[in-house]
């Protein structure tokens, strides 16, 4: 054997080594992203965190996110009620009226008091109800 | 032809078989009529009907002694067969407008007096009109049901049809001047849509008119009438320039464009039918008229446009959750923005119109943000195709070296 | 190194490793004939793909849920939110075409070379079975996903089988599960996918494999008047034609990554049960036989069907001449491509019929049985 193809030979070799060693990288490191949890509670029961327990003044609302739905999170003296935000008229997105201490809807003047029951206007069903909870301080709303 | 021979043993037998189906206050009631009388479809009627649930017998509207012997006895009481409208009203208004009588029923008792109001009621009792509806014309004679019973006339699914038995007579409108196609054209109606497929809460005839007290309602009163239901609709037109004159009844107010009995569900084409018919010659007007449905057309383009890129997106498997919020964002504005035109003020028009744009233009970010995430993948295949062909060449190469070693 | 060594030491204290030792050396540098070509890497991507099934297929069960409420919404999951969920289930969705494909390109080569002769016959046996099975993988994978496309073409499938005489009405039972698809059906089509098929696939692999190694690779030699490979003539399995090999995965892993980003596989709406989408049609490998079997009365049908995997498993004892190369093999050769053509053939049809398209400026209309119609232009 010369030195030169002794040479070649190492060099071809740890060139395949290498590129063998990235591609276990590239199968490997996918794999091990895709199995780490992607959200901290999995596909399954969803919830949400509506901000912290202080950041709510008593009879004010927020509306948040859950599952690509907006939900509306009140908060009223006797604790935290939380309903889905879609008008069950024609989809609109409510929002609270601070006055009237009630859920109102821009589109055509639907009101829903703080059971979610229709008081005024067209909508014809009350407002889906959502679980909500104080956890650490954080007010979680649970999909049903 | 009455297959039944009316013997006196018949009779009896008869009367025996309706103790047994028709309940056991009858066999108190020695003064029931039809222990004697046949009258076959009479009795059919009443038996199913609601008087017949309360305890009401024949005596009670037709007066008479059912226990007297015979047939001029009967009559010589105060035994009546209601011919005349006007007995009519009075006989059933002998116990429907008896409060302390209607209590237990939780009946209203002012029915004689809106029908004294009506069209119906002028006619009857001002010119003794004969022709014109009175309670049993609606309500039905023998087999009167709860208002609220699917069979019963006054349901407000069978309205149409009962109003429509004399008001789709032409030869009877006729008499009267008026049209004869109103139930037809109601029947094509959007609210007629809605009845059919089950929506009770649905207006028919005696919503528009009131039932008792029936009569078209006044041009001034239209928009009451329809803001009955149409709330936030209404007291939005109320600021807008129409509301005065249709207040003053010198125009339709909310029928002058969307029509009386055959609503259609409002669409755009709308302005293009409705203003030209008072404000043809008017330039500014119909300018105001195409900066709202201009403003209309665009938000409804470009929010339709933007929900079918998010379907897209959504069926293709792109996660689409903040951009479907958006889109709900820009529906609710939209959808304000349909009730706000009845103001037809531009100015209280634009900000929502500018809110459902933003909403429209935040979703369309979205989406070409996830298009982009796409784009990148497919970049990536660049240097993974350069990596892999790299190590094709280098499998190969070792191959051919390893060939070489051994001499082959 | 030392410490194989001291590994190898203490393993042959108790164990006699020199039989395993023998056979690794035996297998690892086994002469291959020298004809081997690229024709003849199908096999062996064939079983790439089945191992890349079984493990992409471990993964999506970490995230898939097989009941009617979660299915589609657990497979939204993994293509949108899991990390490289999109990657882990487009490699399996791609796979599964990529391993069919792969099985029949190397099940034509093995036809056309006549490599299932004498003393391979089983060998070929077992091959039409792994086949059969790797086409009911794809069958009962198809309904998981559970979106309209799942459903109905399940919903079509499965009819079809209540059509064999007798048994159909009980095996199509049996099936779903019930009268109609339903989440039983979707559960048992899951029970088959992940658990009774792997091991029944593995087990006919594995026989498939040692059969092959056990005798050999084919030559193109006539039956009888095989040569053994020597040394000098063959070619060592490890290095050399491992390295060919690696040079085919290479390529291979390039193409499946290409297909999954230029054609993702799509997630679909959510299966309707009441709203029957037009022109449902099986996946590509079911098209032919689906669009065959509308040509003939139901029970004709499925008889005409069974010809092609009954004449598949018999050809062995059917074609007995001596001669493997194609050229010296007209006839046979000739029924293979007639075979293949008429299937591709019944193929274009099925998948142009109920559907619509223009062609030249004309609008046409296929109807069932693949017939042009002359249509109205698309409207608005």
């Amino acid at each position: 054997m010369n030195s030169k193809n002794i040479h070649r030979r190492t060099f071809l070799d740890w060139l395949l080594g290498g590129g063998l060693v990235v591609w276990a990288i590239g199968f490997v490191a996918p794999v091990v992203a895709y199995l780490w949890p992607a959200q901290r509670r999995g596909p399954g029961t969803q919830t949400v965190s509506a901000g912290k327990q202080q950041d709510f003044a008593e009879w004010q609302a927020k509306i948040v996110a859950l599952n690509g739905q907006p939900v509306i999170v009140v908060r009223t003296p006797q604790g935290f009620r939380a309903f889905s935000a879609v008008c069950t008229h024609l989809g609109c997105i409510v929002c609270w009226d601070a006055q009237r201490h009630l859920i109102a809807c821009p589109c055509h003047a639907g009101a829903f008091d703080i059971a979610g029951r229709v008081v005024a206007g067209p909508p014809p069903r009350p407002l889906p109800e959502f679980g909500v909870a104080v956890v650490n301080n954080e007010v979680m709303v649970k999909s049903a | 032809m009455n297959l039944f021979l009316p013997s006196l043993i018949y009779r009896r037998a008869s009367a025996a078989l309706l103790l047994l189906t028709a309940g056991s206050w009858l066999v108190a009631a020695e003064d029931f009529c039809l222990n004697c009388h046949d009258h076959q479809k009479q009795r059919e009627q009443f038996l199913g009907s609601a008087h017949a649930q309360a305890g009401v017998i024949c005596r009670d509207c037709h007066g008479g002694d059912a226990k007297a012997k015979d047939e001029t006895a009967h009559l010589a009481a105060d035994f009546q067969r209601p011919d005349n409208k006007k007995a009519i009203a009075a006989m059933c208004a002998r116990c429907h407008s008896d409060v302390r009588r209607m209590n237990p029923y939780g009946l209203s008792t002012d029915q004689l007096d809106h029908y004294k109001t009506s069209k119906h009621g002028e006619q009857l009792f001002g010119k003794n009109d004969q022709k014109v509806a009175v309670c049993t014309d609606c309500h039905g004679v023998h087999n009167i049901l709860k208002a609220r019973s699917p069979q019963s006339p006054t349901h407000p699914s069978n309205i149409p049809r009962t109003c429509g038995h004399c008001h789709s007579n032409a030869t009877l409108m006729a008499g009267y001047k008026l049209r004869s196609d109103v139930v037809e054209q109601y029947q094509t109606s959007h609210h007629a849509h809605l009845l059919q497929k089950g929506d009770l809460s649905a207006p028919t005839c005696v919503t528009c008119h009131g039932n008792h007290g029936a009569r078209p309602p006044g041009v001034a009163e239209v928009s009451q009438v329809c803001g009955k239901c149409h709330v936030r609709q209404a007291e939005l037109f109320g600021k807008s320039p129409h509301a005065e004159p249709a207040a003053l009844g010198l125009f339709g107010g909310c029928i002058s464009c969307h029509g009386n009995h055959g609503i259609q569900k409002a669409s755009l084409d709308l302005f293009a039918e409705a203003c030209v018919k008072c404000h043809a010659k008017d330039a500014k007007q119909l300018g105001v008229r195409d900066q709202i449905a201009g403003l209309l057309r665009q938000t409804t383009t470009d929010y339709e446009s933007a929900a079918a890129k998010v379907r897209e997106a959504t069926r293709r498997g792109l996660a689409t959750d903040d951009e479907q919020l958006q889109l709900q964002e820009a529906h609710t504005q939209l959808t304000q923005l349909e009730a706000l035109q009845h103001t037809l003020a531009i100015s209280l028009l634009q900000p929502v119109a500018v809110r459902a744009e933003t909403a429209v233009k935040e979703t369309l970010k979205g989406v070409a943000w996830l298009e982009n995430v796409e784009n990148w993948k497919r970049r990536a295949l660049i240097p993974i195709w350069a990596f892999l062909v790299v190590m094709a060449g280098l499998f190969a190469a070792k191959r051919r070296q390893i060939d070489k070693r051994e001499g082959k | 190194m030392k410490l194989g060594q001291k590994l190898r030491g203490w393993l042959s204290d108790r164990y006699d490793i020199g039989v395993v030792e023998d056979l690794v050396e035996q297998q690892a540098h086994k002469p291959l004939p020298p004809h081997i070509g690229f024709w003849h890497t199908f096999g062996s991507l064939s079983l790439f793909l089945f191992i890349s099934q079984v493990v992409t297929g471990i993964f999506l069960m970490v995230y898939y849920r097989p009941t009617t409420q979660s299915a589609f919404e657990s497979v939204r999951f993994i293509v949108t939110k899991a990390n490289f969920g999109w990657l882990i289930r487009g490699l399996h969705a791609w796979g599964a075409t990529l391993m069919i494909l792969c099985v029949l390109i190397h099940m034509m080569r093995t036809f056309f070379m006549g490599s299932f002769k004498k003393p391979r016959e089983m060998t070929w046996v077992l091959g039409v079975l792994i086949f059969g099975c790797t086409v009911t993988f794809g069958f009962t994978g198809y309904l998981l996903p559970w979106n309209t496309l799942s459903y109905w073409a399940t919903v079509v499938g499965t009819e079809i089988a209540g059509v064999i005489p007798f048994a159909g009405d009980y095996i199509k039972m049996l099936l779903r599960g019930g009268d109609g698809v339903t989440g039983e059906t979707l559960a048992r089509f899951y029970v088959l996918h992940v658990v009774v098929l792997p091991w029944v696939l593995t087990g006919l692999i594995a026989l498939h494999l040692f059969l092959m190694r056990v005798q050999g690779l084919a030559t193109l030699e006539r039956v009888g008047e095989e040569k053994p490979i020597t040394k000098e003539r063959g070619i060592p399995f490890f290095p050399h034609h491992i390295l060919k090999e690696g040079v085919v995965f290479s390529l291979l892993v390039a193409g499946l990554l290409t297909l999954i980003v230029l054609w993702p596989p799509e997630l679909g709406e959510k299966a309707d049960p009441l709203v029957t989408p037009e022109g449902i049609k099986p996946e590509w490998y079911f098209i032919s036989t689906y669009q065959l079997l509308k040509y003939f009365p139901k029970l004709f049908g499925v008889l005409v069907s069974l010809v092609p995997p009954l004449l598949l498993l018999a050809w062995p004892f059917l074609d007995r001449t001596p001669e493997r190369h194609p050229k010296r093999r007209k006839v046979s050769v000739a029924i293979g491509i007639v075979g293949l053509a008429l299937a591709l053939v019944f193929g274009v049809i099925g998948h142009v019929s109920e559907s619509s398209m223009t062609i030249w400026g004309k609008h046409y209309h296929f109807d069932l049985y693949g017939l042009p119609h002359a249509a109205a232009p698309p409207g608005k």
